[in-house]
């Protein structure tokens, strides 16, 4: 995971533009990871991702050598992705969240669940099921920063909101997600 | 001591570990003397450390066709994979006029000069060259076309073999080798599985000749003001039906 984060792509042996295309496609798991949370379809998500790629090698001119290749990648992808939503008559997904950031509430009083319980009781399954019922900005906010470990900068970039927009929704995502799978049916 | 609500503002950073010193000892002051405040850090400290935790099990993998298709979107690959089908179209106009003029028997000198055993040197080299950096991953290309290719490019009427089911061999596509000057029409094959050239320098003349070269072995033979060379390195025996093969589809 670590090894795009911050990796530069500045060209190689057998060219420049070989080398970006090659860093580039070094990225396809992380972007099919993150189409599919978006997504939360296999069908669409590939299409998301062909798109992006069909997007970023025509406009790899625009790429600054010595960025971060990966965040550009995913900023393509978010905006491919809110523009597919926009086509399809959808609610943006930033209105979406200011509207849930209102209404989320401050978790319930009683003792925590310790971390090695919830850690060793979650099934891939729940923690998928968490994550997708969460709302879309939550879920990608926290998928950004505790999967994909961009920075708190690099997300604000690439979803074109303030730094402590993404800050609210990291953490309303991972309290959100933490209520999921504690309560009863998660169990 | 600070407030809960501002407290709650930093807790996201003080778990990632973005807060500055003095912040963070503010947070730590603040959570030792109010529960709430640390159950909640707790509770979203415990969601954060099981997605980075499970998040490798999350992951689905890619799609082969998937992997596929995009990197068939990569502009440089599929410049590779260009000419496979389409012939020389990169060859500049410049040097496609060269080459007719060389047919018209000017301006070929430095190939008909070459002795048979340089010459099979140099395009074993091509041969090895052009297998390893521009295979095409198209596999059986259709030989009239390669042909046409060759015509409306560079004006060379040449028959090129095309693949035999019957000998295993496949064709693969054309291209131009920069080590023979550009002069020379390079068409790949593969033969059971082993990558052959058949090199076609029009306009010279060189003897029947065998030349054993880097492992390769290298046949030449000239047919109607037009030079061939079979280059593989497969044993004797199992190129002789290639050889036979190429030689008859020119007769």
């Amino acid at each position: 995971m670590s090894f795009t984060r911050g990796r530069r792509a500045d060209g190689g042996a057998d060219g420049p533009g070989a080398a970006f295309e090659r860093e580039a496609l070094a990225c396809l798991d992380s972007l099919y990871g993150a189409g599919l949370r978006l997504t939360r379809n296999p069908a669409d998500a590939e299409d998301l991702v062909q798109d992006t790629y069909l997007k970023a090698f025509r406009a790899a001119h625009q790429f600054r050598p010595g960025t971060n290749l990966k965040a550009w990648l995913f900023t393509i992808l978010h905006n491919t992705f809110l523009n597919r939503r926009r086509r399809a008559g959808k609610e943006p997904m930033a209105v979406e969240a200011e509207e849930i950031e209102r209404l989320a509430s401050d978790l319930p009083g009683g003792s925590p669940t310790p971390e090695q319980l919830l850690l060793r009781e979650t099934l891939d399954a729940d923690l998928q099921a968490a994550l997708d019922g969460l709302p879309d900005t939550f879920r990608q906010a926290v998928w950004l920063r505790d999967v994909e470990e961009f920075s708190y900068a690099e997300i604000a970039a690439m979803l074109d909101v303030p730094i402590g927009t993404v800050m609210s929704r990291i953490s309303r995502g991972r309290r959100l997600l933490y209520e999921r799978l504690t309560a009863p049916t998660a169990q | 001591m600070a407030r809960c609500d501002d407290i709650d503002r930093s807790v996201t950073p003080y778990l990632d570990g973005e807060l500055g010193e003095a912040e963070r000892r503010i947070v730590d002051t603040h959570l030792e003397a109010c529960p709430p405040c640390a159950r909640r850090v707790a509770a979203e400290g415990t969601a954060r450390r099981v997605v980075m935790v499970k998040a490798a099990s999350l992951a689905v993998a890619v799609p082969d066709d998937l992997r596929r298709r995009c990197a068939a979107l990569a502009p440089a690959r599929r410049a590779d994979r260009r000419w496979a089908a389409a012939g020389w179209r990169a060859l500049s106009l410049a040097t496609a006029s060269l080459v007719v003029l060389g047919l018209a028997g000017t301006l070929v000198y430095g190939v008909v000069t070459h002795s048979p055993t340089v010459l099979a040197a140099e395009l074993t080299l091509d041969h090895v060259k052009c297998f390893a950096l521009f295979e095409p991953r198209v596999a059986g290309a259709d030989a009239a076309e390669v042909a046409r290719q060759l015509e409306a490019d560079y004006g060379w009427r040449l028959a090129v073999p095309a693949g035999s089911t019957a000998d295993h061999l496949t064709l693969l596509g054309a291209r131009r080798c920069l080590s023979t000057d550009g002069r020379v029409a390079h068409i790949l094959y593969r033969h059971n599985g082993q990558p052959v050239s058949l090199f076609m320098v029009p306009g010279t003349t060189h003897p029947e000749s065998r030349v054993a070269v880097a492992g390769h072995v290298a046949r030449m033979w000239t047919r109607g003001g037009t030079t061939y060379v079979m280059v593989g390195s497969e044993s004797e025996p199992d190129l002789q039906p290639v050889a036979a093969y190429f030689q008859s589809a020119r007769r």
